[in-house]
């Protein structure tokens, strides 16, 4: 007996049900010429977000600093660089922030609208803390300044603006030094600290006013971050030069932990100058207590420790300035303390 | 239009969109590409995979939202998913309809009789869903087994890995350079067998291993509409068994839960007959049950309960877990990787580089056909600014990644890249550690910034290179002591250093007993013969930076010991599992 | 044959009845499936892999209107010392209360004996016992993850037999005690496996310690007992020791610690082994604040807080203070 599948007639509502499902799949055709031209986010990250990151700048999609003011607008993305790519931005300067502890760095380029050949950098970097701020800012500021009091800590030298704002060191880089293009980059400084709020601020102040007043030269107090005079062991010291008569010289002071800290840094510091730059002991005076002041092949060098802080003299011309200038800085910094 | 006509129009065109979704899972915009097409929509149709992995995770994926539409039709309209949509039901009854089409009626209705042994993967399906739905806090959850024999994971790895790299060989059209899948073989030969089955029994596979088509019979067992008889008698002619493709006595008490939908029953009954498909029980009879002893119901669920710890006894997710399991990027921990892992391996397709490998029992069979990365096999390693594999899973086993995620930008700067091992060179190998020899390909692909892998550089002089200067003609020395291999120094890796010198100078050129030297570098006023002269190589030692290294593999894969690398990646400090990891975190979170 | 065969319609009003009867069966069947489906739906769909919120593992066990207390007792008995300390710093009772859940946690990283005074000693771990349920707690539980293998430890240490006499339940750590836990800003305890099973339903935490020598961190008293409460492949903070024991100090904070200085081991810490690392010191300190029992620790190994940067770090944290004696310690002698 041979079924043959024709031999049935089908009925309305049979054709119905077959018309039905034939719909759908009419339906489900639809939806996957649909969905098809939709790309999905595997494709066209390979596609096109890949060419825009390849490499390892990141864009930021937002500006630096927002509003902008007035007489600016963006004429570049905001990019972003971390420790490991600062130096594609900066270059060899990267070392320079590296020591210090930088986080990251983000800078965008602003043009003048009304003069759009003049244009203005904005360089953030992210410190990590208000005092390694203080420490790149200090350590880069310019001998010929103009002191601005937009933030923590700001000058204006020629077409650049320097800032400490909480843990961001700011410059601000100007094409040029007209007076339209100075007060749109004055105008960025204030805005970027306005828009960006901080909840520490360097209060360096306090310490840096311990060296003695007499023969500062102005604007040399520095805070050194990482290998302070070459030795690998000291950090986070203020320097600042001093004149002595027609000579010039150095005296340092740090804060460490306590006065055992501060005893052992003394130490190894004179370990470090006697050890592995061949200077030689020559006297220990009686005043201040512990000091010794050191030979180091035709300059003087003087360590001491007193309370929490080690002190001294660097690069002095003569031994017996060595002495006095100890001496000053002792009294200097047992009377402010 | 009959309905047996529609049902066929319905198989061919799922076959097809399956085969196509098979075809164009490769990443790319082309027309024959992935572009948008939904890859992954017939497993996120399959109620077993969507049952499975919520049970042994406690969610629910939302791309299972589909599964629902599986469940509900079911429910009332019986199993139409195998009747109409299963594409490896199509195959099954095509191969079934081509082997048996010349046999007479009885013949074929001997072969469609009802045999117990079809409630063989209900005993399957107990034991799957047990095993899965077992956890024990945070110790253990469960294992999810179902792809083993899931039509839609079995039928994807088929067609994925072993019949659409084979029929492409000859061709190289899907597959420039051809495509190769660790244990094609098995995957293939499996395949083969259960096609083949159906030249004995007509839908082998469906009526006796497939544990989707007993999960929707479970559902189907009430449902709305069904096939059955209009009045209580017939004429008896079994006419209807004939060309029945799930076996389920339509003419008797019927199987409603074995009934397939192929509705050919409803074609074959001669006109006056009340065979119908219909929205009420079969006054005909019915047989509610599946076949299922409780006996036998306790010793699969039983099993399946006991399989998960017994095989976790074996350590493979704890602390003998296996280094050379090395899962693709942004797959979750071990444990919770087994609990959602359907083995369909659509990530082991859409993988450009064909690193990506389906395990065999390597790894313990628990991971049997799971993704792991072999980077000898592929074209290249992981490739950095590929996420295909993610957006290919169906059940969150490997996670969708942003680009930014798995490289550590923007916002993941903090969280860094993800890794998915750490590469450590064999010293004992590797060209310029152990053999004197310049190499460092290595560090030059490593796709990293900065790079994972630096260099350690040392000069050292070379075997048999010590030579005495017999002559010297401008800045080619003639030399004595052991024979040069002409042109082997040139390679820009090597000096000469003269005794009394601190450097060496540069070899340009060699013959077997002469050396000339780079003549930008001054050469001394005077050589003497006699004058002991030093063959020096330059090597660069790599060395792994482990904060850096994010195991991607590329490394493996170009070193050119190229049988056991000499740099190789293990599963070392994954991001999946921070019990892996190899260095503190170096950031506050 | 109706002409609608084999599709035929619903049929005569009976039948219908039936249908929906069916239809209704149908329909819950579908929407209680929906509704599990909905119940179980992932909102949070996967893609933030390696960034789950960490979440503190432990609650703050300090009983608040004790303050901050200190009792240094010396003498050669530790149930002696100990009963003095706890009556000194005023008595057991205002720290334990009737029906509090109780976790002593002792060190008993190694299966050694308890004469070697590398682990706590039983006779404290058990006098703690005897206290806390003189006192009314309903129950004290003693446990430790140690460093070899569980099981031996409590028992060559002797403290596994002194704290069942006692009446205390030992917990031996089981693979499903541990879940993640974070220290919240923590930067080394985020999503560590922790022994936390034992903590559910506690109450009140106790430490006790011996003083030990610790070749890597200086010296293991009361806060680098805590490192017992970390599963996993914990000794990869050994690259950073002062930092977990820092951030041990600020995630664990107990009712009380005992530090036990009967023996201080002096050399060859942690793990000691020779009668010869050992000193007598005869002296147990009960402190609410551990980094002042550490820090007076110190002094018994003949070092001071200074030598042990975790300390400073701790109490800059405000984990407690390494001036021991602005808490006025209660001193008494049972000798």
């Amino acid at each position: 007996m041979a079924i043959s599948p024709s031999s049935r007639l089908p009925s309305a509502r049979e054709s119905a049900a077959a018309a039905t499902v034939c719909l759908a799949l009419c339906a489900v055709l639809a939806w996957l010429a649909h969905t098809q031209s939709r790309f999905s986010p595997a494709v066209d990250i390979a596609f096109h977000e890949a060419k825009a990151t390849a490499g390892t700048v990141h864009a930021q999609a937002q500006d630096l600093v927002s509003p902008l003011p007035a007489a600016l607008r963006p004429m570049s993305a905001a990019e972003a660089f971390a420790p490991e790519t600062l130096s594609d931005k900066i270059d060899g300067k990267a070392e320079v922030y590296l020591s210090a502890g930088v986080a990251g760095l983000r800078c965008q380029r602003m043009a003048l609208a009304a003069a759009p050949a003049s244009w203005i950098e904005l360089f953030v970097f992210d410190m990590g803390k208000p005092s390694n701020a203080y420490s790149v800012y200090s350590s880069q500021r310019r001998s010929d300044v103009t002191d601005l009091q937009l933030a923590d800590y700001a000058y204006r030298a020629g077409n650049e603006i320097a800032l400490v704002h909480g843990p961001f060191y700011v410059e601000v880089v100007a094409t040029d030094e007209g007076p339209a293009t100075i007060e749109a980059a004055s105008a960025l400084a204030r805005a970027y600290v306005a828009a960006t709020p901080v909840s520490a601020h360097a209060d360096v102040s306090s310490d840096q006013a311990l060296f003695p007043r007499e023969g500062l030269v102005p604007g040399s107090v520095t805070l050194l971050s990482t290998d302070v005079f070459g030795f690998d062991g000291l950090g986070n010291v203020y320097v600042a030069r001093f004149r002595d008569g027609k000579d010039e010289l150095t005296l340092f002071l740090a804060r460490r932990t306590g006065a055992r800290d501060a005893t052992a840094a003394a130490a190894a510091l004179r370990g470090f100058f006697v050890d592995d730059c061949g200077g030689k002991e020559v006297a220990r005076p009686a005043l201040p207590a512990g000091a010794v002041i050191i030979d180091a092949g035709g300059s003087f060098e003087g360590v001491f420790s007193t309370g929490a802080f080690l002190a001294g003299v660097h690069q002095a011309p003569s031994r017996e300035g060595t002495d006095r200038w100890l001496k000053r800085l002792s009294a200097s910094l047992a009377e402010k303390r | 239009m009959k309905i047996t006509t529609a049902r066929r129009v319905a198989q061919i065109f799922f076959l097809t969109t399956f085969l196509w979704l098979a075809v164009v899972a490769t990443v790319g915009t082309g027309w024959m590409q992935w572009r948008g097409w939904p890859i992954s929509w017939f497993l996120q149709l399959d109620p077993l995979a969507a049952i499975g992995t919520t049970l042994a995770t406690h969610s629910l994926l939302p791309g299972f939202g589909w599964a629902l539409v599986t469940v509900a039709l079911t429910i009332l309209f019986g199993r139409v998913f195998c009747g109409f949509v299963c594409p490896f039901g199509a195959i099954h009854q095509f191969v079934g309809w081509l082997g048996r089409r010349a046999l007479r009626p009885k013949d074929k209705m001997a072969a469609n009789a009802y045999r117990p042994a079809q409630s063989v993967k209900y005993y399957l399906l107990i034991g799957f869903l047990a095993a899965a739905a077992l956890s024990a806090g945070d110790a253990f959850v469960g294992s999810l087994q179902t792809g083993l024999l899931d039509p839609i994971s079995f039928l994807h790895r088929s067609i994925n890995l072993a019949v659409l790299p084979s029929a492409d060989v000859a061709f190289e059209r899907l597959f420039p350079g051809g495509r190769f899948a660790v244990g094609a073989a098995l995957i293939g030969g499996l395949f083969v067998a259960f096609v083949l089955l159906n030249l004995w029994i007509p839908r082998f596979y469906c009526r006796f291993i497939c544990p989707l088509g007993a999960l929707l019979g479970v559902l189907a067992r009430p449902s709305l509409w069904s096939i059955g008889k209009t009045t209580a008698k017939c004429n008896e002619c079994a006419l209807c068994d004939v060309d029945c493709e799930g076996a389920c006595n339509p003419m008797g008490p019927i199987r409603g839960s074995e009934c397939l939908m192929c509705m050919n029953c409803l074609d074959n009954c001669p006109n006056v007959s009340p065979l119908a498909y219909v929205a009420r029980p079969s006054p005909g009879g019915e047989v509610v049950g599946h076949g299922v002893s409780r006996r036998g119901f306790v010793v699969a669920a039983l099993s399946g309960l006991a399989a998960v710890p017994l095989s976790r006894v074996g350590g493979a997710t704890g602390r003998a877990w296996s280094p050379a399991l090395i899962r693709p990027p942004g797959s979750v921990a071990e444990d919770e990787f087994l609990a959602r892992c359907v083995k369909c391996c659509e990530c082991v397709r859409v993988c450009p580089t064909n690193v990506l490998q389906p395990a065999v029992m390597e790894h313990g069979w628990e991971a049997l056909w799971t993704p792991v990365l072999n980077n000898r096999i592929g074209t290249s390693g992981c490739q950095l600014n590929c996420v295909a594999c993610g957006y290919a899973c169906p059940t969150g086993a490997i996670r969708p990644l942003t680009l930014d995620r798995k490289q550590g930008l923007g916002d993941f700067e903090k969280s860094g890249p993800v890794r998915i091992g750490l590469a450590s060179v064999d010293r004992g190998r590797c060209l310029p550690w152990a053999m004197d020899r310049p190499c460092i390909v290595c560090q030059e692909n490593c796709p990293v910034t900065p790079k994972a892998i630096y260099v350690s550089e040392i000069e050292q002089t070379v075997r048999d290179g010590v030579l005495q200067v017999v002559s010297v003609e401008g800045t080619t020395l003639g030399v004595r002591g052991a024979r040069l291999a002409p042109g082997r120094f040139a390679s820009g890796d090597y000096a000469c250093r003269l005794a009394g010198e601190e450097r060496g100078h540069p070899i340009v050129a060699n013959t077997q007993d002469t050396l000339t030297l780079d003549p930008a570098q001054k050469m001394p006023d005077s050589v003497e013969p006699g004058t002991a002269a030093e063959v020096q190589v330059r090597l660069q030692r790599p060395v792994v930076d482990p904060s850096l290294c994010i195991g991607c593999g590329v490394c493996e894969h170009e070193c050119p010991m190229s049988g056991l690398r000499a740099i190789r990646v293990t599963a070392d400090n994954e991001t999946r599992d921070p019990r892996h990891a190899v260095l503190l975190s170096e950031h506050p979170s | 044959m109706s002409p609608d065969a084999p599709f035929p319609p619903i049929g005569p009003e009976a039948t219908r009845r039936a249908f929906l009867r069916r239809a209704l069966k149908a329909g819950a069947a579908i929407a209680a499936t929906g509704g599990l489906a909905a119940w179980l739906w992932d909102r949070h769909p996967p893609g933030t892999l390696g960034l789950r919120a960490p979440a503190s593992a432990l609650p703050d066990f300090r009983v608040s209107d004790a303050g901050r207390r200190m009792a240094i007792v010396t003498g050669t008995d530790r149930v002696r010392t100990l009963r003095r300390a706890l009556e000194a710093m005023g008595g057991i009772g205002r720290f334990i209360k009737r029906g509090d859940r109780v976790i002593v946690k002792v060190n008993a990283a190694f299966a050694a004996p308890s004469v070697l005074c590398a682990t706590t000693h039983p006779d404290v771990a058990a006098e703690l016992v005897r206290l806390c349920l003189g006192a009314g707690a309903a129950k004290v539980l003693v446990t430790d993850n140690p460093i070899n293998d569980p099981e031996s430890c409590f028992a060559l240490s002797g403290i596994a037999a002194s704290v069942g006499a006692a009446g205390g339940a030992l917990v031996l750590p089981r693979a499903a005690d541990f879940a993640d836990g974070s220290l919240p800003g923590g930067r080394l305890i985020r999503n560590w496996p922790m022994l936390l099973g034992p903590f559910r339903g506690v109450t009140k935490l106790i430490g006790a310690a011996p003083v030990k020598h610790h070749a890597r961190a200086g010296a293991s008293m009361t806060i680098k007992n805590w490192y017992g409460l970390l599963g996993g492949r914990r000794n990869q903070f050994h690259q950073d020791i002062n930092g977990i024991i820092v951030e041990l100090a600020q995630l664990v904070r107990p009712t009380f610690v005992v530090l036990d200085g009967t023996m201080s081991m002096l050399t060859n810490g942690p793990t000691g082994g020779s009668l010869a690392d050992l000193k007598p010191t005869h002296t147990l300190v009960v402190s609410t604040d551990p980094v002042a029992a550490d820090a007076f620790g110190a002094t018994l190994l003949g070092r001071t807080f200074h030598d042990l940067p975790y300390l400073s770090r701790a109490a800059q944290l405000g984990c407690g203070t390494t001036d021991f004696g602005a808490l006025q310690p209660a001193r008494d002698d049972v000798s």
